[in-house]
């Protein structure tokens, strides 16, 4: 076996211990008086890159060099908050001089380099064995739009964006708390991408916040540019069909989710915070069931997870009874369905197959073209195909109404990540029914169960409340009480505080009347 | 003696809380014996065969009565590990054996049972074998966790019991409450020789032997479970008997194999025809139930005789060895063999040997630790 093993694996590391690559630390040097000195070194460190800009200078009447990387920096800054000021300055200590945010002073130079990569220009003067670097970066910052993938009706119209303060703040503004905690991390080698853990410190579990900690400092990889990558170094199983890390572009979900003592991590690059750990059911909840009111959320909530069995087990359940238990339709449905399947050549898999994977092939179609052209997708998948492929005789049109069933239930999940693996798992299922029938489709199913009730997404049981079983926590799970009957948060994130609030109410009875 | 030996503390990941165990010893003695039971009983009980599963349940409240008393005497370990301390290491060992042999032919029992329903109501020409290795993949990928997760699986399909009720009373608009009258016709003799027909539907709760330790709460609240999931699988086969007994009249119940399926094979829904397809495929959910359980004793036991901590390794061979069994008996005579042996071997290992052992702990004095913490 360890034949094939070297064969399909490119981990050299496999077996050696897994030790952080230490940063090179040994050539620190000192900054040097000469300034002459200082901009070679800069320079051979940088290996002459050519938007390294250097722009001379004199300081009380002291000659002196301000260094930054044109592709970084903003020139308006630059001007407004170190070279006006230096002008225009009188006292001796620039730090009081510079009008910038952030100005630090550095006695190395290797540190400074670092900085000039995120934006920093850096100040040296003759003679001095000091430097001073001034946060100038330049911000090109996209508006907090709605998110164009989760579109809610009523609720916040605002979304994640690809910088991470601006998205810390987000979620700040909703948490006046000084509970909300933000620890950050510079992960990836090359890449050196902030990102950020934020949690509730009274409710979030310390052993989740340890374990998610020690997981991201565990990533030892060159290239950790986005959330995306992140992802599937932290989960518990990457090779589980089901996400076990909630992705989110919506600022009130993530904020929900926090004060149910859960977890968020954000990252600098990313429009999208990753919440854990979560649960089946996280996926099925959606800031609509929470904006209206409680009998229509919960109406739709039910109807989401109604979808999870129609977009896993219809088409496999269709193929069942055409191949297997045509008994169980009443007769006149059965001869409709006859009429029109009689004149199909091959087997009710391969209909479902053909066709499965067309809409797979349109959906993808659709969604990669700009959306004039998409329409056109639209057309040509939904009259020419839908309607010719039957008139050619190549599927029956049950078959269509099926798949087209299948799909729309397989689109009304909240969450992407789960759709997409919903739509995987029909693919098995099909397959067990045009082998076994009604009894393949139950193994499928259980199997899938099976797998849901030994899944744990950082140490909390996945399908949680239904297995383990906790009726208490149905109430916000699949469906959605009023908010006076959530007394208690969910118990599958083990948050430090259980009550969330308090409907005592002053007269009798549940009904507020 | 050294008591305690060798026991690692039970982690607090593996406990499992009294509602799980209950749920647990119910989808372990619930299984075949929904389609089989009625009429085996009722070839020997007639029209009191629903008095026989009452005291059957009476029986099996007595055999967990004493198998608590024996576990509560060792409450940090489990069956495996006091048995060598009661009887000494090597016979011990010996009579593990024949614990082993039991609960692999039990298993077994039960797929060769299942094999044949699904054979003889849906898959006529599909090998036996591929219906014994879909059921025994499906079990076996749960069976191998600890008894926490297990658990967890098995309260998720309890629901499907109240499906199975659920379509069993619809039957009801048939009945005539008269085919049972009058009660006691057939004579307690007969009504004792359905007791031990339909015993082997009770087995199930020796998973109590096996789980002691790893139930979170007192030993009051375990035995509380336990009865309470008795009397459960109790009511539950005595409505499906009684019901069986007032839709058919005995002459029909003589000549039908699975009266269960014919009953609700007879209901349309409007939109739902033939029942009892549903029905079979939810049974065949509740027999991986009872699968999984015999699995996991019979794969733990081996995993003890093997000197081996963990069973995940010893429980795929133990499947198969399970799966080349049930292949052996294709016809009915040796499936009453097989029937017989596994009527011997419970009566030896659940209703004699317990006792036996209760004796052994309280004459000479032996006892477990606390369980810690």
């Amino acid at each position: 076996m360890g034949f094939f093993r070297n064969m399909f694996s490119n981990n050299r590391h496999v077996n050696m211990s897994r030790k952080k690559a230490a940063p090179a630390k040994e050539n620190d040097k000192p900054v040097s008086p000469t300034l002459q000195d200082n901009f070679a070194y800069i320079e051979q460190a940088l290996f002459r890159t050519e938007d390294l800009v250097r722009r001379p200078l004199a300081y009380l009447s002291k000659p002196g060099v301000l260094l930054y990387l044109s592709s970084v920096c903003d020139s308006q800054k630059i001007h407004e908050t170190i070279l006006k000021p230096m002008a225009q300055a009188g006292a001796d200590d620039l730090e009081v001089v510079l009008t910038a945010t952030l100005v630090e002073k550095y006695s190395s130079l290797e540190p400074v380099i670092d900085l000039m990569l995120r934006g920093y220009a850096v100040i040296f003067l003759e003679g001095r064995q000091e430097c001073h670097a001034v946060r100038a970066a330049f911000i090109n910052l996209r508006s907090v739009d709605e998110p164009a993938n989760e579109k809610s009706i009523q609720g916040s119209h605002d979304g994640f964006i690809e910088s991470l303060p601006v998205n810390l703040q987000l979620i700040r503004k909703q948490i006046n708390s000084r509970n909300l905690i933000v620890r950050r991390y510079t992960l990836g080698n090359i890449t050196k991408t902030d990102a950020a853990i934020v949690y509730l410190n009274n409710l979030a579990n310390p052993e989740v916040v340890d374990e998610i900690d020690q997981r991201i400092s565990a990533v030892n990889a060159d290239n950790i540019m986005s959330g995306y990558l992140l992802l599937e170094y932290i989960e518990n199983q990457s090779y589980s069909p089901f996400p076990q890390i909630l992705q989110t572009e919506r600022p009130d979900r993530v904020v929900g989710n926090l004060l149910e003592g859960r977890v968020a991590l954000l990252t600098e690059g990313t429009p999208a915070a990753l919440v854990m750990p979560v649960t089946f059911f996280a996926f099925y909840q959606s800031p609509d069931d929470y904006n209206s009111r409680s009998l229509a959320g919960s109406f739709i909530r039910l109807l989401r997870l109604f979808s999870f069995f129609i977009a896993i087990t219809l088409p496999a359940y269709y193929i069942a009874v055409l191949s297997f238990h045509y008994e169980v339709i009443p007769m006149e449905l059965f001869y409709q369905i006859k009429g029109s399947v009689e004149k199909i050549p091959y087997p009710p898999i391969l209909e479902a197959l053909f066709m499965e994977l067309a809409i797979e092939l349109l959906r993808e179609a659709g969604m990669r073209l700009p959306s004039p052209i998409g329409q056109t997708i639209g057309i040509v998948g939904g009259l020419v195909i839908g309607d010719a492929v039957v008139k050619v005789g190549l599927v029956s049109y049950p078959m269509i109404t099926v798949v087209a069933l299948t799909a729309i239930a397989s689109f009304v999940i909240p969450s992407h990540e789960m759709s997409y693996s919903v739509r995987l798992l029909r693919f098995p299922v099909m397959i067990l029914a045009s082998l076994f029938g009604f009894i393949g489709i139950f193994f499928g199913l259980t199997m899938i169960f099976a797998h849901l009730c030994k899944l744990e997404s950082f140490g909390t049981p996945y399908f949680a409340p239904a297995s383990p079983m906790r009726l208490k926590d149905w109430k916000d799970a699949l469906i959605r009480s009023p908010f006076w009957k959530l007394n208690e948060r969910p118990l599958d994130a083990r948050p430090l505080k259980l009550e969330q609030e308090n409907g005592k109410r002053k007269g009798n009875g549940d009904d507020r009347g | 003696m050294a008591s305690g030996r060798g026991t690692a503390m039970i982690a607090a990941k593996e406990k499992i809380t009294p509602g799980q165990f209950m749920m647990t010893v119910i989808q372990a003695q619930i299984g075949v014996g929904v389609l089989f039971l009625p009429s085996s009983v009722q070839s020997v009980a007639f029209n009191d065969a629903w008095i026989s599963v009452i005291l059957s349940g009476v029986t099996a409240f007595l055999l967990i009565l004493v198998m608590w008393g024996l576990a509560r005497r060792f409450p940090s370990v489990t069956f495996l590990e006091y048995l060598p301390l009661l009887l000494g290491k090597v016979f011990g060992k010996t009579v593990l054996v024949f614990y082993a042999a039991f609960f692999i032919l039990e298993c077994s029992l039960v797929l060769v049972l299942f094999a044949d329903v699904i054979k003889d109501w849906i898959f006529t020409n599909t090998p036996t074998w591929v219906i014994l290795s879909l059921a025994l993949i499906a079990s076996l990928y749960i069976a191998q966790e600890n008894i926490r997760t297990i658990a967890r699986f098995l309260v998720l399909t309890f629901v499907l019991i109240f499906l199975l009720v659920i379509i069993a009373a619809y039957a009801f608009r048939d009945a005539n409450i008269l085919y049972i009258l009058p009660i006691n016709q057939s004579g307690f003799p007969s009504i004792l020789k359905g007791v031990v027909k339909s015993m082997n539907s009770f087995y199930g709760f020796e998973m109590l032997l096996f789980c002691f330790p790893y139930v979170l709460g007192e030993g009051k609240s375990i035995l509380k479970a336990t009865v309470l999931a008795n009397i459960f699988s109790t009511l539950f086969y005595t409505f499906l008997v009684f019901t069986c007994l007032i839709v058919f009249s005995p002459e029909e119940l003589k000549v039908i194999p699975q009266p269960v399926l014919y009953m609700v094979k007879a209901l349309s829904f409007t939109i739902i025809e033939r029942a009892d397809l549903y029905f079979m495929t939810i049974w065949a959910v509740v027999v991986v139930s009872t699968v999984i359980a015999y699995l996991f004793m019979s794969s733990r036991t081996i995993s003890v005789l093997l000197g081996q901590k963990k069973h995940r390794r010893t429980a795929p061979y133990v499947a198969l060895f399970i799966l080349i069994i049930s292949l052996i008996p294709h016809n009915q005579e040796m499936i009453n063999v097989l029937q017989t042996y596994v009527g011997i071997l419970s009566g030896a290992l659940l209703v004699g040997f317990p006792l036996i052992l209760l004796g052994i702990s309280y004459g000479f004095g032996i006892k477990g630790k606390e369980q810690p913490g």
